[in-house]
C-alpha cells in the first residue's frame, strides 16, 4: 500500500501525539478531508508508520558497492599513494578534499589490488587523488561518477 | 656623615623640590596584565602572562632615569616604584607619569627590589648589605606615619642576592628566587626568611609576580623565559611557562588579586584542542599563543579558555595527504600565513604525552606559503589513531607546551599505519533506536541516536588486522536508561588481546576494557548507561530531541581493536556491523519485563542477538522475532535503523514524538519498494525541517 497516496493534497491536523520518548505509543490520527478549505492546506505529508508494511527480509539499508582496481605500479616508478574520497570541492581546478570522507587510503604496489568499497546512496561521485611520495609533490586527480552506471573503477597511473 | 652621603642628601633634597606634584588618576581597576619596567630610561610594558605577549604602554614616564622595585597597590590602584631620578618612591597612575613622593627618613640609596603589600597599605623595599636591609613605608595618606620609612631588618641578617620580590595574594609573605634558584619566603613583619628549596633554574629573575591563585611567576632577564612555581609544593620547582621579553634590566609588578585571564575583554589567546593530557588548557600549562599576524592556515581563532577534545577548534593549517606510515615517508601539507618556525610533535607510543623526542618536524622555517613536506614517523610508532601537534612561532626551538607571544597551535587526530597497510573507511552510519521493544513505541526513532564511524586496516594480504570504531551520541530521547554496545558477528573474542585494546570516552583513555566477557562473538560494550555521560538541562526533558533544546554536553567514544590473527576481509562482517542497545541492570524498562537489564537487547532488523540476550523475550507484545527474522513487528518494521547519508551532510533525527514518516515522507516509498526507490530519503532536502531536530 502506498500510504502517501492517501492524502498528499489534504490538510493534516497532527493532533497531540501523546506518546513521548520511550513512554507511550499512541499515534496521531490521520485525517483526510477533501472539503477542507484551500487556505487550510499545509505542505505536510500524511501518514504514520502505523500503516507502513515492510518485507520481512528487507533490512532498511541501501547503498552501492564499487569494485575498485588499482593497477600494478612499475617497479621503477616512485612510490605512489592514493586517497579515494567522496567529499570534495573544486575551485578553478584546485580540489579541496575532506579527508574524513576518504573510503580508501593505500599505496600502489607491484601487484594489482582489488577493493570493494561500500558507498552511501548519497555518494555518487568520487575523487582519486594520487600522490607521488616525494618533496613538493603534486597530485593526479581522477574521478568516478555513479551516473556512468559503472560498478567497477580501474585506476592505472603507469600511462 | 660622610661627604658622599652629605652630597647625596643634598641631591635628593634638591631633586624633590622639583618633583612633580600633580596627581594623576589611579588605574580604573586591578588589571590582569602584569607590568614590566625596563630600560635605563624607564619604559613600561604590559605583559600577558598567559602567552608572554607584551606591548609598550609608555616610553615616557616623565623621567630620564630608571624606575625599579615596582609594585601594584591593590588599595589605591596605583603603581609604586623607586625613581632613580629622585632617589625616592614614585607613584604612577593611569597616565603613566611618575610622580615622586617624599619619604621621611629616606635611606639615601636607590633600590631595585620592592613591592606593595596586600594586607596593609604599605610599600616594602630591600637592598642587601649591612648598611641597608628591608624597609617599609606607609602609603596610607590618612595615616600618621604616611611615607615614613621604617627599617625592619638589616641587609646582613636578611642576606639575599635577589632582584625582585612579590607579596603572596593571601598569606601575607613575600617570595623571591635568588640568582642560584633558591626560593625564599620572607616574613615582612620580622624580616626573617625561610628557604623553601632550589627551583632548578638560575639567573637574574628581575620580575616576579603572583596570580590570584597563589601561583608564582618568575621572569628571567637573559632570555625572557617565564617560569611558574607552586610555592606550596613540598619541592617547589620552576616549570617553564611562557616565552616573555628579555632585557638587561627588568622589574615587574602585578595586581596579585587579579586572575591571569581577563574575560571582560575579547580573547587574544589561541589554544590547542587535544586531550588535556597533552597539555592543552592553561591549568595544564598547555600550548598557547598570543595574537599576531603569523599563523597556520588562513585563519585563527582565539579563546579565553581552551577547548578540549572532543570540543574542537576549526584547524586549517595542516593536511595529512597520506596517513603517517611508520618507518617510511609520508606527505604532509602545511599552509602558513606570515612566517615562523614550524615544529610538529606526534604521540608515537600513544601514552597521551608529547615527549621532546617525539618530533615529526623541527624548526622548519616557512613564510607565506603552502608546502608539501616528506615526513617520516618512527618505525616503532604504534598503528591506529594518535595525536599530532603543530606550532608556528617566530621563536625557534619552542616546546610542545607553554605560552608563546605569537603564532598558532593546531592539534590533529591522525592515523598511523604500517607499510603495506590499506585503510578502508566505512561510510558514517547514524544508528537510530526505538527503545520500547518489544512494544512498538512512538516511532520517532530518537530514543538513542549514535553516529558511528569505523575503519579497518588491511594487511597486504587483504586481512583485517585492526578495526577502529568510534561514535558520538546524537540524541537521547528516552525515558529508559540504556547501554550501548556493538557485536562483530562471527569474530571470536579470543582473537583479541584486551590489554591491547584502546578505549577512549571524550578523548580520555579508559582503564576498563570494553571487551565484554562471556559472549560467543566479539562484543564491545561502550557504556552501560548512555545517560550517565550527558547532562540534561533544566528546561529539557531529553537530550537533543526537543525544539530549542540545545545541550552543550556531549559523549563520544573510540575503540581500537587489533586482532591477534588477522581475519580475511571476505569473512569479516560488514558495516554497520551489529550495534545494539540494552537495558541497564536493575532499572525499569517497560511493563513487558521486570528489570530485564543486560538480557534485553534491541538490534537492527534481522541482526543476531548476542549470547547474553534472553531469547524468551522474542514474540512478546509487538515483536515478531523468530530464529531467522529478528527485531521486527508484524508489519516488518524495525526498532533500529542504520542511516548512511555519506560524509557531506549530517542526518537529522526526528524531533520528540514526531512519527518517523512525518519527518521523512519518502521513507514509505523506500520501504515499500524494498529500497529500490527514494534511495536518498534520508537527505536533508527530503526531510520536513520543522519535524527534525536542527539545533
Amino acid at each position: 500500500m502506498n500510504i502517501l497516496y492517501q492524502n498528499t493534497l489534504s490538510a493534516i491536523l497532527t493532533l497531540f501525539l501523546v506518546s513521548c520518548g520511550g513512554e507511550g505509543d499512541a499515534k496521531s490520527n490521520v485525517s483526510s478531508d477533501s472539503d477542507v478549505a484551500p487556505t487550510m492546506v499545509v505542505d505536510i505529508p500524511i501518514g504514520t508508520t502505523d500503516d507502513l508494511v515492510s518485507n520481512t527480509t528487507f533490512e532498511f539499508t541501501n547503498g552501492f558497492e564499487l569494485n575498485l582496481i588499482l593497477s600494478a605500479l612499475d617497479s621503477s616508478a616512485v612510490s605512489h599513494f592514493v586517497n579515494i574520497c567522496s567529499d570534495y570541492t573544486e575551485v578553478e581546478k584546485v580540489y579541496t578534499i575532506n579527508y574524513d570522507s576518504c573510503r580508501l587510503r593505500t599505496s600502489f604496489t607491484a601487484t594489482k589490488q582489488n577493493f570493494t568499497l561500500s558507498l552511501s546512496a548519497a555518494e555518487t561521485e568520487l575523487i582519486a587523488q594520487v600522490w607521488p611520495i616525494e618533496n613538493n609533490a603534486t597530485p593526479i586527480n581522477l574521478f568516478w561518477s555513479r551516473t556512468d552506471n559503472l560498478d567497477a573503477w580501474e585506476i592505472d597511473i603507469n600511462n | 656623615m660622610s661627604k658622599f652621603r652629605y652630597y647625596n642628601h643634598v641631591f635628593f633634597f634638591v631633586a624633590l623640590l622639583y618633583c612633580q606634584t600633580s596627581s594623576a588618576s589611579p588605574f580604573a581597576s586591578c588589571p590582569s596584565k602584569a607590568f614590566l619596567m625596563q630600560q635605563a630610561v624607564a619604559q613600561l610594558y604590559g605583559v600577558n602572562l598567559v602567552t608572554g605577549e607584551y606591548s609598550l604602554l609608555s616610553s615616557d614616564l616623565g623621567t630620564n632615569d630608571k624606575i625599579n622595585a615596582v609594585g601594584f597597590n591593590f588599595h589605591d590602584n596605583y603603581i609604586y616604584g623607586w625613581g632613580y631620578e629622585w632617589g625616592s618612591i614614585v607613584r604612577i597612575g593611569h597616565d603613566y607619569q611618575a610622580e615622586a613622593l617624599t619619604l621621611v627618613d629616606n635611606p639615601g640609596i636607590n633600590f631595585f627590589v620592592g613591592d606593595v603589600a596586600l594586607s596593609e597599605n604599605a610599600y616594602y623595599f630591600y637592598k642587601k648589605g649591612e648598611n641597608y636591609g628591608l624597609y617599609k613605608a606607609s602609603l596610607d595618606e590618612q595615616a600618621a606615619d604616611y611615607l615614613k620609612t621604617i627599617k625592619i631588618t638589616d641587609g646582613s641578617t636578611l642576606n639575599m642576592t635577589i632582584f625582585d620580590f612579590a607579596f603572596h595574594p593571601s598569606n601575607e609573605y613575600l617570595y623571591t628566587v635568588d640568582k642560584n634558584g633558591q626560593l625564599f619566603r620572607i616574613d615582612p613583619s620580622s624580616g626573617s626568611k625561610s628557604t623553601l628549596g632550589n627551583v632548578g633554574q638560575s639567573g637574574t629573575f628581575g620580575a616576579v609576580y603572583f596570580d590570584v591563585d597563589g601561583k608564582f611567576y618568575i621572569s628571567r632577564n637573559s632570555d625572557g623565559y617565564i617560569f611558574i612555581i607552586d610555592v606550596d609544593a613540598i619541592n617547589p620547582t620552576a616549570e617553564f611557562f611562557a616565552y616573555g621579553p628579555s632585557a638587561s634590566q627588568n622589574d615587574g609588578a602585578r595586581c596579585a588579586v587579579a586572575p591571569v585571564i581577563d574575560d571582560s575583554v575579547p580573547a587574544t589567546t589561541d589554544y590547542g584542542d587535544a586531550p588535556d593530557s597533552f597539555g592543552t588548557t592553561l591549568f595544564s600549562n598547555g600550548a598557547r599563543h598570543g595574537s599576531s599576524d603569523n599563523y597556520l592556515g588562513s585563519s585563527i581563532s582565539f579563546e579565553h579558555t581552551a577547548k578540549v577534545y572532543p570540543s574542537v577548534d576549526q584547524d586549517d593549517g595542516l593536511v595529512f595527504l597520506t596517513p603517517l606510515i611508520a618507518g617510511i615517508d609520508s606527505l604532509l601539507q602545511v599552509q602558513a600565513t606570515g612566517s615562523g618556525y614550524l615544529n610538529v610533535w606526534g604521540d608515537w607510543n600513544r601514552d597521551g604525552i608529547f615527549s621532546s623526542n617525539e618530533k615529526l618536524i623541527s624548526d622548519r622555517y616557512i613564510s607565506d606559503a603552502t608546502e608539501v613536506f616528506l615526513v617520516e614517523s618512527p618505525f616503532g610508532a604504534l598503528s591506529g589513531f594518535t595525536w599530532v601537534r603543530a606550532r608556528l612561532s617566530s621563536i625557534a626551538g619552542i616546546v610542545s607546551y607553554g605560552g608563546v607571544s605569537d603564532g598558532e597551535v593546531e592539534d590533529y587526530r591522525v592515523l598511523v599505519t604500517n607499510p603495506g597497510n590499506s585503510q578502508i573507511q566505512d561510510t558514517p552510519f547514524y544508528i537510530a533506536f526505538e527503545d520500547r521493544w518489544p512494544e512498538k513505541g512512538d516511532y520517532d526513532m530518537n530514543d538513542v541516536v549514535i553516529e558511528q564511524n569505523s575503519s579497518i586496516l588491511l594487511t597486504e594480504n587483504f586481512e583485517v588486522k585492526q578495526i577502529e570504531y568510534s561514535g558520538e551520541l546524537k540524541a537521547l530521547g528516552a525515558a529508559y536508561h540504556s547501554g550501548f554496545a556493538i557485536q562483530f558477528d562471527n569474530v571470536l573474542p579470543a582473537n583479541v588481546d584486551p590489554t591491547l585494546v584502546r578505549f577512549e570516552i571524550n578523548g580520555v583513555l579508559q582503564d576498563i576494557s570494553p571487551i565484554e566477557d562471556g559472549t560467543e562473538f566479539l562484543v564491545i560494550n561502550i557504556t552501560n548507561d548512555l545517560e550517565s555521560h550527558i547532562t540534561l538541562t533544566q528546561t529539557c526533558e531529553y537530550y537533543k530531541t526537543e525544539s530549542n533544546c540545545i545541550n552543550s554536553s556531549f559523549m563520544n567514544f573510540s575503540v581500537t581493536v587489533p586482532f591477534i590473527v588477522p581475519i580475511a576481509i571476505d569473512i569479516f562482517p560488514e558495516a554497520p556491523y551489529n550495534p545494539f542497545i540494552f537495558g541497564q541492570p536493575d532499572m525499569y524498562h517497560g511493563d513487558s519485563f521486570f528489570h530485564p537489564g543486560r538480557s534485553l537487547e534491541i538490534h537492527l532488523k534481522n541482526k543476531m542477538p548476542t549470547s547474553k540476550a534472553d531469547l524468551t523475550m522474542f514474540g512478546v507484545a509487538d515483536d515478531r522475532s523468530n530464529a531467522n527474522t529478528t527485531y521486527q513487528t508484524s508489519n516488518g518494521l524495525p526498532w533500529a535503523l542504520a542511516v548512511n547519508p555519506g560524509s557531506s551532510e549530517e542526518w537529522k533525527h526526528p524531533k520528540e514524538r514526531v512519527d518517523f514518516l512525518q519527518a521523512y515522507p519518502q521513507f514509505s516509498e523506500f520501504v515499500e519498494s524494498n529500497g529500490n526507490q527514494s534511495s536518498t530519503w534520508f537527505s536533508q532536502i527530503n526531510s520536513v525541517p520543522n519535524k527534525t531536530y536542527n539545533f
